[in-house]
């Protein structure tokens, strides 16, 4: 879990100036919300109060995953929505709540509905899903996909008086690397919702909002993520109590490979010579110095701001490119910004990866 | 003269529509020895018939993992199941 650290400017550092002070938070922390891409699956009774705090601290990009129009019933617990929304798309209206708050926070509307087929495509481009839909099937179409990025999930989830939230992530380190189907298990049918069983609005505040804390600890490494447990909240006597979670024992076997995927994208494995130096192959080196000779040097925060250099910009968006750095973090996180701005064959890597033998003399030191 | 059953003491802890079925939120309960999974839920439903449907449809945990095969997975004294009913709302 690395977003990049973004730089702030001295308005934002105005705007943060309680986190910046924060024990255990502070402006290093800020800065990697600043600089990370946050995609939130549904803009409902969770999704409401997850955005709403993602976007009021100072995440750098928000993806919203709603194809639902606000209905009146909606309005008691959806906060994004107001009565004037109804029979509109939630991505807009809740859009356009989030952009009221005056955060630098970039919105970016997905008004679709998350299938098996489009959803590596949408969640690659993020560093984090928060999963706050209201459908099994789609929970567990965000649940597998994100297992096979690596990409963690913070799931939560409300029905009548009580609440579940935790944090799936098939990457994670000490037995904690727990998804969704590990805890849940096959997909069951859809049962009760908030529509047939009801739901106490406010409730789906707590829950959100803890679903926003559990964010905001992954994107910083501040805190202890509910990272093997799972929480559940009993509205009734506001209660809630953990269930620790151990690591599955027998491994299904389509678990492994998804593990697999996740070492794909945090340790790719080396890549082929000719790759460096293959004509329509673009090598981007965004390490705190230009190491890779013959690649294109980028400083990070151009990237996160948006300002690319001409070579790059002349890159044909179909063509490959290999962003590189010393430890794979800033490359991964440039990957997804490059990806987010239309490439579409990006990968990251490391200098000892593509240079696995020393033999440019960059690759180990 | 009968022969005793013996038994052993699990932690059950029920969560959100099964805590609301069976009326409470955690107990000690005694099982005979060598008893499955499978077999503490059955006991479970016959103390209360209405909570049946509900934990029929609960992801259970013993000592914290999924429990793929409830029929065959044998509780120890001491061990803790956590019965957790899925639901999907948002």
């Amino acid at each position: 879990m690395a977003p990049l650290r973004a730089q702030l400017d001295p308005d934002e550092r105005r705007r943060t100036a309680r986190h910046a002070i924060l024990p255990g938070f502070g402006p290093d922390a800020q800065a990697l919300v600043r600089g990370a891409r946050v995609l939130v699956v549904g803009a409902g009774g969770l999704g409401s109060p997850v955005l709403y705090y993602l976007a009021a601290a100072g995440v750098g990009v928000l993806g919203i995953v709603d194809d639902d129009d606000v209905a009146a019933s909606n309005l008691p617990r959806q906060i994004l929505h107001g009565g004037g929304d109804v029979g509109t798309p939630k991505t807009a209206s809740a859009a356009a709540s989030l952009r009221a708050l005056g955060s630098p926070t970039r919105v970016v509307e997905h008004r679709v509905r998350l299938t098996a087929s489009n959803a590596e495509a949408l969640l690659a481009g993020y560093d984090l899903v928060v999963d706050g839909c209201d459908t099994f099937a789609t929970r567990y179409v965000v649940g597998d996909a994100a297992a096979r990025l690596g990409l963690p999930v913070v799931w939560g989830t409300v029905l009548g008086w009580d609440g579940q939230v935790s944090v799936w992530w098939s990457g994670a380190p000490d037995g904690r690397a727990l998804t969704y189907r590990d805890v849940f298990g096959e997909q069951p049918p859809e049962g009760d919702t908030c529509s047939s069983a009801g739901v106490l609005s406010p409730a789906c505040g707590v829950v959100g909002t803890t679903m926003a804390v559990e964010a905001v600890k992954l994107l910083t490494g501040t805190g202890e993520p509910a990272l093997g447990r799972l929480l559940v909240y009993d509205a009734r006597t506001s209660t809630w109590d953990g269930v620790d979670l151990g690591a599955p024992t027998n491994p299904d076997p389509r678990h492994e490979g998804e593990s697999e995927g996740w070492a794909k994208v945090h340790h790719q494995p080396p890549l082929e010579g000719e790759v460096a130096t293959g004509g329509n192959t673009l090598v981007i080196d965004v390490g705190l110095h230009p190491v890779v000779p013959g690649a294109l040097w980028v400083r990070l925060d151009d990237l996160a701001a948006g300002e690319l250099p001409d070579a790059l910009e002349a890159h044909p968006v179909g063509d490959p490119l290999v962003v590189v750095c010393d430890q794979g973090l800033r490359s991964r996180g440039a990957a997804g910004l490059l990806r987010a701005e239309g490439w579409l064959q990006v990968s990251a890597t490391t200098y000892a990866a593509l240079d696995p033998h020393g033999a440019a003399g960059f690759g180990h030191d | 003269m009968s022969v005793e059953t013996r038994t052993t003491t699990v932690e059950v802890r029920a969560f959100a529509a099964a805590r609301a079925a069976l009326g409470w939120a955690g107990r000690a309960e005694v099982v005979p020895e060598g008893a499955t999974v499978a077999e503490v839920v059955a006991q479970l439903a016959a103390a209360a018939p209405a909570a049946g449907p509900v934990l029929a449809r609960c992801a259970v945990l013993l000592d914290g993992r999924r429990v793929p095969d409830p029929a065959s997975a044998v509780v120890r004294a001491g061990s803790r199941l956590d019965l957790l009913p899925p639901f999907a709302g948002g």
